[in-house]
């Protein structure tokens, strides 16, 4: 379908993002092709191994799921962040992952949880792409132009603790740095791994694995936390703006990398 | 303007079926404006940025500047006119947000308006967030629930008053009077 309409077509999801680059002719597609009529592609669901979301499922549906706020602690506070609540009752999960604006949410949430996602392509093959592999830099992801995002799927961890922290100049706006942390507990209770994420501080969500693994070496140690984060200021690239110059955006992250540290193990301590 | 493709779109608008031929640029709220006279429903900043142009679509709260009109076929929506003056025939149970005229109310007591433009838009956004809330709502909830409301005229001390004063009968048992029924529209 979206062959037929050309090369300009675009889909729209929840259009929260599109409608508005349109309003300012920075977007100016031919064709919109609306996912709203699909219904298969809402809901959520559990598997044996995964939660399963369809990549049109709400915003404001994330929060209100039971289940899977109880699997990823993090989700209610990170989807009270996305825009506002007269866009959260139409933007979507799969829009936001797909518009892949690096200041946003739900996508560093995503990459934290060690999520992938499922893309179709118009000949009919579907392939699970990791959520770390499926961004291509400010706004751009590796989905081609004949796919379809149609599912993100989250492991399933009963001892997911995280922790989430953003800066923004307003109350609901685009965040200037933001981090999540997410930490998997053995069953005895210590911390066996930790997933540490940036966002707004560079072109995408960003792993940082050194920090990780300072933190996991340290056992969460709070002394260890201060300088885990510390090196969080040489692994970001944020952009130099007139009024957040990079140095600045460099401290920032290393305030949100400890605060979201803190947050995700403060209830193992 | 020949030649421009039209679809025909039938949607409910405050509780009466209408039938509208609409572009598929057209957005819901420049239909609404334009082919409906439903002219309560302001348009802002047309970016999605204001929350104006906030109407009730299938039960939740929208941005009618951000969603085409073909988008709301066969969709319940519901804008300030007839959220502040419910239709006599239908039943008040099915119509959204039931507490709206009630927070109007409170708004001119507490002068939550003054020039009126992002009213419309403040008192649905005000009375979906009281109306979603579980129990009491703080300050802080409340001007987080209106983040994406703008008002440049009144410094939202009245505005986030009034959400109280509806939404917390509790707190403010002698303040809340229904006697007045004007609405702002």
């Amino acid at each position: 379908m979206h062959a037929a309409a050309g090369e300009d077509a675009r889909f729209i999801a929840g259009g929260q993002s599109l409608v508005p680059m349109m309003s300012l002719r920075l977007a100016a597609p031919t064709d919109l092709i609306d996912l709203n009529t699909v219904d298969q592609l809402s809901g959520i669901s559990h598997s044996a191994t995964h939660i399963r979301i369809g990549a049109m499922t709400r915003q404001e549906d994330l929060a209100a799921d039971e289940s899977l706020c109880a699997h990823v602690p993090a989700m209610r506070a990170v989807v009270d962040s996305v825009g506002h609540p007269g866009t959260r009752t139409r933007g979507t999960i799969g829009g936001s992952l797909c518009h892949a604006d690096p200041s946003a949410e739900l996508p560093a949430l995503l990459l934290a949880v060690d999520a992938d996602v499922l893309v179709a392509s118009s000949g009919g093959e579907t392939r699970r792409v990791a959520v770390e592999n499926f961004f291509g830099g400010y706004f751009e992801t590796t989905i081609q132009p004949d796919e379809l995002l149609t599912e993100i799927r989250i492991p399933l961890a009963s001892r997911r603790r995280m922790g989430f922290h953003e800066v923004t100049l307003r109350s609901a706006d685009f965040a200037v740095a933001g981090a999540i942390a997410s930490a998997q507990l053995d069953a005895d209770g210590a911390l066996g791994s930790i997933r540490v994420v940036t966002f707004a501080l560079g072109d995408r969500p960003q792993r940082l694995r050194e920090v990780e693994t300072a933190v996991v070496d340290a056992q969460g140690d709070p002394s260890a936390i201060r300088s885990a984060a510390q090196v969080t200021e040489h692994l970001i690239s944020p952009l130099d703006e007139p009024h957040l110059s990079a140095t600045y955006r460099r401290q920032l992250g290393v305030a949100v990398v400890r605060c979201a540290l803190e947050g995700a193990l403060e209830a193992n301590t | 303007m020949s030649g421009i493709e039209t679809h025909g779109v039938s949607m409910s608008v405050n509780g009466r079926r209408v039938e509208l031929n609409v572009e598929p640029r057209n957005t819901l709220a420049d239909v609404l404006r334009e082919q409906c006279g439903l002219t309560g429903t302001k348009l802002g900043c047309e970016q999605g940025s204001c929350g104006a142009c906030t109407v009730i679509h299938d039960g939740r709260q929208i941005r009618s500047c951000l969603m085409f009109a073909v988008q709301a076929a066969d969709a319940e929506v519901w804008t300030i006119e007839g959220l502040s003056h419910p239709p006599a025939d239908q039943r008040a149970s099915e119509v959204p947000l039931p507490k709206l005229p009630d927070l109007a109310c409170a708004l001119k007591r507490n002068h939550g308006l003054q020039c009126g433009f992002c009213t419309p838009g403040m008192l649905i956004a005000g009375a979906a967030l009281g109306h979603a809330a579980s129990g009491s709502l703080d300050d802080e909830e409340i001007r987080e629930g209106l983040s994406g409301n703008i008002c440049r005229c009144t410094g939202y001390q009245g505005i986030v008053q009034s959400i109280a004063e509806t939404f917390n009968p509790e707190t403010f048992d002698d303040a809340t009077s229904n006697a007045e029924t004007e609405a702002a529209s």
